[in-house]
């Protein structure tokens, strides 16, 4: 024992030595979960400041588009068709007599829809809804061209799905025509 | 003499106490020990300042960039307010984009159709329709979207078979059969030939199918 103390003794600053370095290992160790903790935590706000970045670039003029946008949304929205309102609706369609040759001897709005618009259709409409009406027109070939013209100029947002144009049964001069018109229209609420 | 000479041991003993005798080493081993010792000590002291002096540097950084995104954040949450505003307003107009997909105007059609007819050629009938062809899933996983499909039937007589040809090989080169994003098939029938008249009936019927899917528009931001 003694021999152990004098050797102790004669090594004192060794011993010191040990003693430091091992508080300093220890707090070394203890440290190492705080480095992992801040890094992360950098991590985390770097990638935060890179996407706030991402984002100053890609908004370049967003304002001005989006007032752009919503500057078409409402011209868009101001000329749908309202579903419930029928008579208004079967009207305009009837109102092209007024201004070109045609006759227009029937007009049905239906529910169905053939043309991809419904739902898991290709061209699903989401926030719209679509009409469908089906005409039969009685006119010479210029004047169902004109009327065909007439109702992708009309300021209703609407196009011709389909049509069957044959000869008409009482006429030689004049075609009939059965023409399906689709409008774009409001959301149906129910 | 010779025989005390005789038992005279070959070996003396060592008197010697190592551990009181000086280090008389080149090296002194206490020195090696002390130096060995330092080196390690000053080792670990170094590793825990530099942790030290990284994590005080990582928390400076650390505040910084937490006031950099304090800062910037107000603007960032108005951007992405504009950016979800500017989604809506895009999916408006990507409806109505849609709604209007379809290869032709119908009064375009009919004028272009009009203008390919030869003399000799006469339409009894004219039709155009669109179809949705259902969303197929082949072996579970691959999945086939559904597409439209848009029919085009022309019936009608003609007064020599070689008209029909001309009239289907001049639909086939026009522009109306050769549209970006569609597969065109175009296929004629003829019914017998009039023995009085030498008329023949025919039928042509062309159908256009959409092969490709469109990209979608994206601009703003992420959250």
């Amino acid at each position: 024992m003694n021999s152990v103390i004098a050797q102790l003794k004669q090594h004192q600053l060794a011993i010191i030595g040990v003693i430091v370095a091992l508080i300093s290992t220890g707090l070394f160790m203890a440290r190492s979960g705080l480095i992992d903790e801040l890094t992360l935590k950098e991590a985390e706000l770097n990638s935060r400041l890179r996407i706030i970045n991402q984002n100053v670039k890609n908004s370049k003029n967003i304002s001005d588009d989006v007032a752009t946008l919503a500057g078409y949304v409402t011209e868009i929205e101001a000329h749908l068709f309202a579903s419930d309102e029928r008579s208004v609706n079967v009207d305009f369609f009837y109102s092209f007599e007024d201004r070109l040759d045609v006759h227009v001897s029937d007009v049905n709005q239906l529910e169905i829809s053939g043309s991809g618009l419904g739902k898991d259709g290709p061209n699903e409409l989401k926030i719209y809804s679509a009409i469908n009406y089906d005409i039969n027109v009685t006119a010479d070939f210029q004047d169902i061209v004109e009327f065909l013209y007439e109702i992708h100029a009309a300021d209703a947002l609407m196009r011709v799905a389909g049509f069957q144009i044959d000869q008409a049964k009482h006429s030689v001069e004049k075609l009939s025509a059965n023409i399906r018109v689709v409008v774009l229209a409001e959301k149906n609420k129910n | 003499m010779s025989n005390r000479q005789k038992i005279q041991p070959y070996w003396r003993p060592n008197f010697k106490i190592k551990s009181s005798l000086p280090d008389i080493k080149v090296v002194r081993t206490g020195f090696i020990v002390n130096f060995v010792i330092i080196t390690f000590v000053l080792i670990a002291i170094f590793s825990l300042l530099h942790r030290q002096y990284y994590a005080n540097s990582l928390r400076t950084t650390i505040d910084l960039t937490e006031a950099r995104v304090r800062q910037a954040e107000p603007e960032d949450r108005l951007r992405l307010e504009n950016s979800e505003r500017f989604r809506k307003a895009a999916q408006s107009i990507e409806e109505l984009e849609r709604f209007y997909r379809a290869p032709y105007f119908a009064d375009e059609f009919l004028i272009n159709i009009s203008q390919l007819k030869p003399e000799g050629l006469i339409f009894s009938r004219l039709s155009f329709s669109e179809r949705v062809i259902e969303a197929k899933v082949i072996k579970k996983k691959t999945k086939i979207p559904a597409r439209m499909t848009y029919n085009i039937n022309i019936a009608g007589e003609v007064s020599e078979l070689i008209i029909l040809t001309e009239f289907k090989a001049a639909i086939e080169a026009s522009p109306l059969m050769n549209l970006e994003g569609y597969s065109v098939v175009v296929d004629e029938s003829i019914q017998q030939r009039s023995a009085e008249t030498g008329i023949t009936p025919f039928q042509l019927r062309i159908s256009l199918m959409v092969i490709n899917l469109e990209p979608s528009v994206r601009k703003g931001g992420q959250g």
